[in-house]
């Protein structure tokens, strides 16, 4: 362990202003927040591209199930990590006001919820639809929890680099769910989310590093500081475009694709640039925002392109 | 003159009002009911495509 890891503060000191949560009760949308939903949307949209774009075909039903088992999976793990998070969460700004620092629900019933919830997907997943699917969806749940959020997140600032395998799995569960393998294709889907995840994770943590730095999270801007990470930002952001041309060379999108690809790295690439030379909050914010619209149109123009190529 | 005074309000034991806590109850039992029954159609629905092996 090195000088950079965090102990767990003592979460009793953050528990429950009235140690009632239990007998409070949450509403129904703590338990919906619990569930972290704007990660669950992205994670299963990009599950869902990678459903359009393995080969095979699958029954609407077991589509929407593989879905549904992939966006319970996602909120069984931000469920289970905002239990464990519970400490460090109540110090951060922008966590502070979620349903377990604020006593809205008693920890065990969170952790209770994300158990279930991991378990019935998984066990659903497997069920309904296929049993590599499965596999993955309870590797992306246990690494999310016991690798990002247990071991990572508080000793290393590279917890989100590696920690972001977790977030890149969806699309190769959502292939594996039709065409119930992994491939070189489905490797490069997971590759590029992979990739993204530095930039866009430090982006924000460059504005928010005050808030890392008081709860002792390691994350690279407290650590290396600024002006080191702007430089990690950029170079991933340098090797993250030749990256999303590999679907096309890999025949799976068309040219059309790889075309607005390359424009929307280089617009990737230029603020991050921006956020390089900028002094500011505004660049790092402006490099948040436009990452996530990114990876959307990304993968939104995969899924486009290959329903245009499988119509033609 | 303490038998004269109106009885207090029966504690929940917590801040919520006796009303706002069975609200919230009510709330969160109305929500696991619609997941049970979503679930059990789900189940069925998952049967018949598995049953009749379409793909």
């Amino acid at each position: 362990m090195s000088d950079l890891s965090v102990e767990r503060t003592d979460a009793r000191a953050f528990e429950l202003p009235g140690e009632l949560a239990g007998e409070l009760g949450g509403e129904v949308r703590d338990y919906i927040a619990l569930l972290k939903p704007r990660v669950m949307s992205l994670v299963v949209f990009t599950g869902l591209v990678g459903m359009v774009l393995a080969p095979g075909s699958l029954h609407p039903v077991l589509g929407f199930t593989a879905i549904l088992c992939m966006a319970i999976g996602a909120g069984a793990s931000a469920s289970i990590n905002m239990w464990y998070d519970r400490d460090i969460d109540a110090i951060m700004t922008r966590t502070r006001d979620r349903p377990l620092p604020r006593g809205r629900i008693e920890p065990g019933a969170a952790l209770g919820l994300g158990v279930v919830l991991a378990v019935g997907s998984v066990t659903l997943m497997g069920l309904a639809v296929n049993l590599v699917a499965a596999a993955l969806l309870a590797l992306t749940i246990a690494f999310y929890v016991f690798v990002y959020t247990m071991w990572l997140k508080r000793r290393t600032p590279q917890n989100i680099v590696i920690g972001g395998a977790a977030g890149a799995l969806p699309p190769m569960i959502g292939w594996a769910a039709v065409s119930g393998d992994v491939t070189i294709a489905s490797l490069v889907l997971f590759a590029i989310i992979f990739m993204w995840t530095p930039p866009h994770f430090w982006a924000l943590s460059l504005y928010r590093s005050d808030d890392y730095q008081r709860a002792g999270v390691p994350m690279m801007p407290v650590v290396a500081g600024a002006r080191e990470t702007k430089k990690l930002m950029l170079l991933y952001s340098l090797l993250l475009v030749p990256l999303t041309l590999a679907p096309y060379w890999l025949g799976i999108v068309g040219v059309a694709y790889a075309v607005a690809a390359l424009l929307l790295g280089l617009g990737l690439v230029a603020l991050a640039l921006r956020v390089w030379r900028a002094a500011g909050d505004r660049a790092a914010k402006q490099m948040f925002a436009y990452s996530i619209l990114y990876l959307f149109l990304l993968f939104a123009l995969m899924m486009l392109d290959k329903t245009r190529m499988v119509v033609a | 003159m303490a038998a004269m005074d109106p009885p207090e309000p029966k504690r929940t034991g917590s801040p919520l009002t006796g009303d706002e806590f069975a609200r919230r109850r009510r709330g969160r039992n109305y929500a696991l009911l619609a997941v049970l029954v979503a679930l059990a159609v789900l189940f069925y629905a998952i049967t018949i495509v598995q049953r009749t092996g379409v793909q």
